[in-house]
């Protein structure tokens, strides 16, 4: 996707992926002054009865937003509003609120949000971010009481047109749910995390959503027309007229929501008018709505990213644990394959606020396979319950940050480990599961002809290729020129390891962000890339180029790209063939 | 009265879902809980009171219970929080 850079661009972290366009509607949330009232004596029960009445409301809301988040994404994800469910009824705390009301003789709205802010204060100062994210629990139930005391109705039951791109401090887990069931197009906050209980619900809604963009609510105005990549994490504000009409010409239908996107999907899989059958696959994370609506166009997995299980609790959750969230993805894809990869984990994630164990250079670090080999229990975990998910034959397992050959050899041993440890168990599995790799250290490319002899497929990851082969760091904005997949000596690997994997009757994928790049797609399709697998948001798009396309053409693009010996060159040759396209 | 002191053993420490796992788990208990880290001491059963001890990983928590139940109570909870909250139920 090329947004062209004109009109203001803010720059966020990326929490939710999806490009989107809409009108903003900036919201203040935190100018509610809570007033501070003497209660006369004679009136501070039916004081306490307003709060038992705010609490008992806040419950029944809570407990409405489990359900619709439960039938919407699915069990796991609705769990965060039993932990707010908890926070609204605590005893302990609501004791202290009544006894302060009484002996203070305060309003029930003044000394809720005092006492709370007694206990969120150290929390904000906390040097850690999972400590700091619970202030966002509790602060999202304090202000739903406390905005029931004080009669104010909040963001979620004003009403919005649809498609509105929606601007706030911070968004609770339940308003992104509101504002979601009404249509909004996007969000954006000025606070926030990707590892924010909030964006987790974004991103399971296909919501698209950028957290952390600085001075966002003083520089978006309620009105302005904003762009929103969900991607990059960034937001561009008033683009020129001629750009945003276009824009809109061109991607109107990316401002109606992606799941009923989705669901108008053309025919799949998709044919090139030379009536050539091209795999396109989704990458998947988290379980949610997704998943139905991809299984039932009987659209398979091409990454299933599992780091969500460890990021989302700070722990490896059990083999059972593990082989229940697997298994419910594989039965609900079956019979198309889902291709799991296993945990891609490194020091930045693994040691959050562990100084000693802090590496200078987390992606050139113990990561990927590196560190699940040093942790054996762990990795054969994970090993074992995935073999257990795979009794159907529609599992593949995807090993990642593979530098060496001796390195496939041991997670090899050790997937025979497991085999044997569960056919001794009485636990079924597929005896015939394909075990594959991720090509994305260089290394792994140039030696691609020897790892190909060893496995069943390549899926090319093609962010981290393109950034160890151009030493370019991808979240580095001064470096944004200079990382780019499309470069020479990018694809001059990629080329090598799809002729190793032809040598070897292999095939191979390609699962990073290039995959749904509609100016990329061609070009990969023409070198002989098996299957592409991309963000479900980017399948529509990839349908239609893909119905747009003859095969025949896509040859002769590669032949003439992979000559080609500038950056530029390339770029200008893809978007020709794009515009080529009627 | 029983004590027994633990350390947080799961990477991400005592967040959110941590807190409430433990606090759903003290609440079957009878006895009184309370529990301590650094000086400040909280109500075992308050998931506000947890969550506010802001407990990371390797920190000490000093679990304190008193009640007919307090030596199970007590073991039962120092066990959750020393294995790192074992299989966190939520996912």
């Amino acid at each position: 996707m090329i947004v062209r850079k004109r009109g203001l661009i803010l720059k966020g972290t990326p929490a939710s992926p999806g490009f989107a366009m809409g009108e903003a509607r900036v919201i203040f949330k935190w100018e509610q002054t809570i007033e501070e009232r003497i209660i006369p004596e004679s009136h501070i029960d039916s004081e306490l009865s307003r709060l038992e009445n705010a609490i008992s409301a806040t419950l029944t809301e809570l407990e409405e937003w489990r359900e619709s988040a439960g039938q919407k994404i699915g069990g796991p994800v609705a769990k965060i509003f039993d932990t707010q469910m908890m926070i609204a009824a605590d005893p302990e705390f609501l004791k202290k609120v009544r006894e302060e009301i009484k002996s203070s003789c305060k309003n029930a709205e003044y000394v809720y949000g005092m006492l709370v802010e007694g206990i969120i204060e150290p929390l904000r100062q906390s040097s850690d971010s999972y400590m700091r994210q619970m202030v966002s629990d509790i602060e999202a139930v304090s202000r739903r009481i406390i905005s029931h005391l004080v009669g104010q109705s909040e963001t979620h039951q004003v009403n919005f047109p649809p498609d509105c791109v929606f601007v706030a401090q911070e968004f609770t887990p339940g308003e992104v749910l509101s504002l979601y069931e009404r249509h909004a197009a996007a969000i954006i906050t000025s606070g926030g995390s990707a590892i924010s209980h909030m964006a987790l619900i974004a991103r399971s809604l296909l919501l698209p959503t950028v957290v952390g963009v600085p001075q966002s609510i003083l520089k978006i105005k309620s009105g302005d027309r904003l762009v929103i990549d969900g991607d990059n994490g960034t937001v561009t504000i008033n683009p020129p007229d001629e750009e945003w009409n276009e824009l809109r010409r061109k991607r109107v239908k990316l401002t109606t929501r992606h799941i009923s996107r989705l669901q108008k999907l053309p025919v799949f899989p998709p044919k090139t008018i030379d009536g050539i059958e091209i795999e396109l696959a989704a990458n998947i994370d988290l379980p949610g709505p997704i998943d139905e609506i991809l299984a039932e166009h009987k659209i398979g997995v091409g990454l299933y990213r599992t780091e969500f299980l460890y990021l989302q609790s700070g722990n490896f959750p059990s083999e059972d644990k593990q082989f229940e969230v697997y298994n419910s993805v594989v039965e609900k894809y079956y019979p198309r394959p889902v291709v799991v990869r296993t945990f891609d984990l490194g020091s930045d994630k693994y040691f959050v606020g562990d100084d000693s164990r802090k590496e200078n250079n987390p992606a050139l670090g113990w990561r990927g396979i590196r560190a699940a080999l040093d942790m054996p229990k762990i990795f054969k975990d994970q090993l074992r319950a995935i073999l257990r998910a795979s009794v159907k034959k529609n599992v593949k397992i995807l090993l990642p940050m593979v530098a060496d050959t001796s390195e496939l050899s041991k997670a090899s041993r050790l997937i025979k480990t497991c085999m044997v440890e569960l056919y001794h168990d009485g636990k079924d599995f597929d005896h015939d599961i394909e075990i594959g790799v991720m090509i994305e250290v260089p290394s792994a490319a140039v030696a691609s002809e020897l790892m190909a002899r060893k496995v069943s497929f390549f899926s090319i990851g093609s962010n981290d290729l393109t950034q160890y082969t151009l030493a370019a760091d991808r979240d580095n904005d001064r470096l944004a020129k200079i990382f780019n997949p499309l470069h020479p000596a990018v694809l001059r690997l990629i080329k090598i390891s799809i002729d190793a994997a032809r040598n070897n009757g292999i095939p191979i994928g390609v699962c990073g962000e290039m995959s749904g790049d509609i100016l990329a797609m061609p070009l990969l399709i023409g070198m002989g890339i098996n299957q592409l697998s991309m963000n479900p948001s980017k399948l529509p798009d990839a349908c239609r180029l893909v119905a747009k396309i003859k095969y025949k053409d896509t040859i002769k693009l590669a032949d003439d790209i992979i000559r080609m010996t500038s950056l530029k060159d390339i770029e200008g040759r893809l978007l020709e063939f794009n515009m080529s396209l009627k | 009265m029983v004590q027994k002191t633990v350390k947080i053993a799961n990477r991400l420490g005592m967040h959110a879902r941590p807190s409430a796992m433990f606090v759903s788990h003290a609440s079957k208990f009878q006895s009184e809980i309370s529990v301590e880290k650094a000086g400040l001491r909280v109500n075992g059963k308050s998931i506000m009171g947890v969550m506010m001890l802001a407990a990371e990983m390797g920190s000490e928590l000093i679990i304190f219970a008193e009640g007919e139940d307090e030596e199970q109570t007590v073991e039962a909870l120092a066990n959750l929080v020393s294995t790192g909250f074992g299989d966190l139920k939520d996912l």
